[in-house]
């Protein structure tokens, strides 16, 4: 049965360093069993919002509510229920990966040698890192080390996990494993909060995310829902006209949701924000005129495209 | 996946199951570096304790006698083997104090920056254990490594304790004592770790904050503040000195130390060992309290108000407490102090005769000062932990918007620190003036009083020092007050030096500039307090009341305007909280 109470539950955050105000009275849900990804360019917020839900930074003010727990009444217990992998993951240089994993077991859940190192083990195997379990964590790679850094936060089993840029550093196939332990974890009931700069595959791998900028909220809900309330429901069309094309591209920049026209070799390529109707009218309309049209190539905007957009808005 | 059970991370008193505790057990006792370690040690202290051991059984036997025909003859007794046993006791007793005090203090601040310089201490911070369980983790496990150091000499002290036959009522108290010191001195190095951000700054500044605090600051103790000197394993080493001693230096030496005498808190003749374990503790007990609320929250400061004006309370009691009884006896004054200690009956060396004359005004007057000086500059330490930076005061006042709030709670880390400021100048007042009085009023300078007016000129020497630095902090932040601290504290004192020590005729000049400085403020109020004390120095006559009520009329006027700037900017923040636009 799945709990009512939403696994995240962040309302009117706010995070000023002077002036400057990183997170704009941020409220947000997340229910659980969610992979729900952060999204936003550099300065939006992002990482001041995973310091507070990790406990590490006390905000301006704001409630953040981790499995009904009240991380600032109660933090020492939200710790417990919380695992938390930060952006560009550090590791003590004097240590082995083992003495790592067993140091913050031991933090964690306390109990005997023998139990935590079962429990390291479990882990160093989920990250395929089992064979570097006495290598001192200096040696590791990047993606060894965030790896690694993974299988700590995972070490007590945490119902909500805080993943900020879980991804940087690692090979596709470390990524691929990535993607399956958090889809693993999401069906046992574990929410992951994420954040990545990789955005198809965030788009990909999350079940809803939401979109910031300049510490505020702009959207959340599907990926489809985001791109839908952003107003980038603007696709490119590419379309192949045989003769007077220049005369159909005058034709084209005249007509209604039609923007950035562009006349390449053979064909004229144009972002387009109507509906699907509107499109056939516009494709009817070239036939109309007597263009010869050869083919028309429709492309949704990727995330890339909307981070960007966002981003230029705001400059 | 596997259950696995959870009980939680040990509780801060299961220290042998603190994790930082044991992650320092494996990282710094790993075999390979350890072997050096050990090796090291043993040879230092075994050199150490076989040569000084060897040395005295060949030259304790050794003495001359008068022989026939006049000749000195050398002859040779075995001398008492408890003697010879106790002779490497101080030399080990050094070598541990190296061991414990510097080379520990420098590992754990250098330990904790480290932690800090690779970010990882965030792992910690993240761990569900208390405060109290991370700072005990850090106290005992960075340093793990010298302890163990410590722990491979004691095998030669304990042969020397024991074949010596030192008393227990000697060697106990000396250990207790030295182990409660090295854990203030840790917790001092782990103090300023947590505070520093940059390593090498971390590691140069507990070294020179274990060498002020426990070094030099003592030295105050010559003048009057004895307290200070039972920061320090000094008192009890030196009350316990003649028991490690071979039996015949050890009573001379004991002779010395009776004669020098001993704090008697408010004559409540309490054990030397005692009080200093008192003391020791109350500071390492400020100490926690800084480090636990810097794990609780990594934003706080490292004292809540209200503790850091106890504290400065508690200053001014144990200050009093510790020099008061001694004036009777005028073992306050170095002079007498010397005196004694240079006179034994009739063998009488370079500082005799110097406490069989009562102690000069002047010299009181020093005393005078320093006390009203110290109380200055803890005041301003104090003021400096709790004051908040207008970045914090926003953050705070935005939060009381917020919730409906028109002001912060008085006490929180937010809130101006002012109104505190004016108790811990109100108590250093109270304080300054008791010390004072009572040491003029005293027999040694009969006809001496301090003035009804003095306690209000002491008064507004803390007050305008102590809010004004505060002001000064809490509208400009850091930098602000660094360079007044430099401009306006100790330029005008090394200009004023220079112009002193050039030409005499320069000397009312010199007067005028360096009143300009707060730092030399007390000074300046007790010479008008008691003007006795100047003698003829007829430009100090002239010029210093003079400098000083310029000088203070200054600093009063600068209060006042920081004050309504203060205020002004108080009330703008206020305002701008309570016009913030609604989201959405």
């Amino acid at each position: 049965m799945s709990d009512p109470a939403p696994a995240i539950d962040i309302h009117e955050l706010r995070v000023d360093y002077g002036n400057f105000i990183a997170v704009n009275d941020l409220t947000l849900a997340v229910p659980a069993g969610e992979i729900f990804g952060l999204v936003g360019p550099n300065g939006a917020g992002k990482t001041s919002t995973f310091r507070v839900l990790a406990t590490l930074q006390t905000p301006t003010y704001g409630a953040v509510k981790l499995a009904g727990i009240d991380i600032f009444e109660a933090p020492e217990e939200a710790r417990r229920i919380m695992g938390y992998m930060p952006d560009l993951a550090p590791v003590p240089s004097d240590m082995k990966a083992w003495e790592f994993l067993d140091f913050s077991c031991a933090s964690f859940l306390g109990g005997n040698a023998a139990e935590r190192r079962a429990r390291c083990e479990e882990c160093l195997e989920m990250v395929q890192l089992a064979d570097k379990r006495h290598a001192m964590c200096k040696s590791l790679s990047r993606g060894q080390t965030q790896r690694l850094v993974l299988a700590r936060t995972l070490l007590h089993r945490p119902k909500v996990m805080i993943l900020d840029e879980p991804a940087s550093g690692m090979d596709p196939l470390s990524r691929r494993n990535l993607r399956m332990t958090l889809r693993t974890l999401a069906a046992e009931g574990t929410t992951v909060f994420v954040s990545s700069h990789i955005l198809s595959e965030l788009a990909e791998m999350c079940t809803s995310l939401c979109v910031m900028n300049r510490g505020r909220l702009l959207s959340s809900g599907t990926a489809d829902e985001v791109r839908a309330h952003l107003g980038r429901s603007e696709r490119t069309l590419s379309i192949g006209v045989l003769a007077r094309r220049e005369e159909a591209t005058e034709w084209v920049m005249m007509q209604a949701n039609v923007r950035s026209v562009e006349c390449q070799a053979e064909r004229i390529s144009l972002g387009f924000s109507g509906s699907q109707e509107e499109q056939a009218s516009l494709l009817e309309g070239l036939f109309a005129q007597g263009f010869r049209v050869s083919v028309c190539e429709e492309r949704k905007s990727s995330f890339e495209d909307i981070l960007i957009s966002v981003a230029e808005e705001n400059l | 996946m596997r259950e696995i059970s959870n009980p939680g991370p040990a509780p801060a008193w299961q220290l042998w199951r603190n994790p930082i505790l044991r992650r320092y057990c494996r990282t710094r006792l790993r075999p390979r570096t350890l072997g050096a370690t050990v090796l090291i040690t043993l040879l230092l202290a075994g050199f150490t304790f076989a040569m000084t051991r060897t040395i005295a059984i060949n030259t304790m036997g050794r003495s001359y006698v008068n022989g026939p025909k006049g000749a000195w003859t050398q002859v040779y007794n075995p001398p008492d083997m408890a003697d010879v046993e106790r002779v490497p006791l101080i030399p080990l007793l050094v070598i541990q104090a190296v061991i414990l005090f510097i080379v520990a203090t420098g590992q754990v601040a250098g330990g904790m920056t480290a932690d800090a310089d690779e970010k990882t201490m965030d792992y910690v911070r993240l761990s569900p254990m208390t405060p109290l369980a991370k700072v005990l983790g850090y106290l005992f496990g960075l340093p793990i490594r010298e302890w163990l150091m410590f722990a491979l000499t004691l095998p030669f002290t304990a042969w020397g304790l024991w074949k010596g036959n030192v008393a227990a009522g000697h060697w106990v108290p000396v250990y207790a004592v030295m182990l409660t010191a090295a854990v203030l001195y840790h917790l001092t190095g782990l103090t300023a770790g947590t505070v520093m951000k940059n390593r090498r700054w971390a590691f140069l500044v507990s070294m020179g904050g274990v060498f002020l605090l426990y070094s030099v600051v003592p030295q105050l103790g010559k003048f009057g503040l004895v307290y200070f000197e039972y920061l320090t394993v000094w008192p009890v080493v030196t009350e316990n000195f003649h028991g490690f001693m071979p039996v015949t230096a050890g009573a001379a030496v004991k002779t010395a130390q009776d004669l020098i005498g001993k704090a008697r808190f408010f004559d409540l003749d309490m054990p030397q060992v005692a009080f200093t374990l008192l003391s020791q503790l109350v500071l390492c007990l400020t100490f926690i309290v800084m480090l636990w609320r810097r794990w609780r929250r990594a934003e706080s400061h490292l004292q809540g108000k209200v503790w850091a004006t106890g504290l400065c309370a508690w200053i001014q009691f144990v200050l009093l407490g510790c020099s008061l009884p001694l004036i009777s006896s005028g073992k306050l004054f170095l002079s007498q102090r010397l005196g004694a200690l240079f006179s034994f009956g009739n063998v009488r060396f370079g500082n005799a005769g110097l406490n069989e004359r009562p102690p000069a005004l002047a010299e009181a007057t020093v005393t005078i000062t320093i006390y009203g000086t110290v109380t200055m500059l803890a005041m301003l330490l104090l003021a400096m932990m709790i004051a908040p930076e207008r970045e914090t005061q926003e953050r705070g006042v935005r939060r009381a918007a917020k919730f409906g709030k028109r002001s912060l709670r008085w006490f929180s880390d937010e809130a101006p620190a002012i109104s505190l400021v004016l108790v811990m100048a109100l108590c250093g007042t109270v304080g300054w003036t008791i010390f004072a009085r009572q040491v003029i009023g005293s027999h040694w300078f009969p006809g001496q009083e301090l003035p009804g007016w003095a306690p209000w000129l002491f008064g507004l020497v803390l007050v305008t020092s102590g809010l004004t630095s505060t002001l000064l902090y809490e509208l400009r932040g850091n930098k602000g007050l660094f360079l007044a601290a430099i401009f306006i504290g100790v330029l005008p004192l090394l200009v004023g030096s220079v112009m002193a020590t050039a030409s005499h005729t320069l000397a009312p000049a010199a007067v005028w500039i360096t009143a300009a400085s707060p730092l030399v403020a007390p000074a300046n109020a007790v010479a008008i307090a008691l003007p006795d004390t100047l003698g003829d120095a007829d430009a100090l006559h002239l010029a210093g009341p003079r400098a000083f009520a310029f000088w203070q009329g200054i600093m009063v006027i600068v209060t006042l305007w920081l004050l309504m700037v203060h205020r002004k900017e108080g009330r703008a923040r206020k305002l701008a909280a309570a016009m913030a636009p609604e989201p959405g």
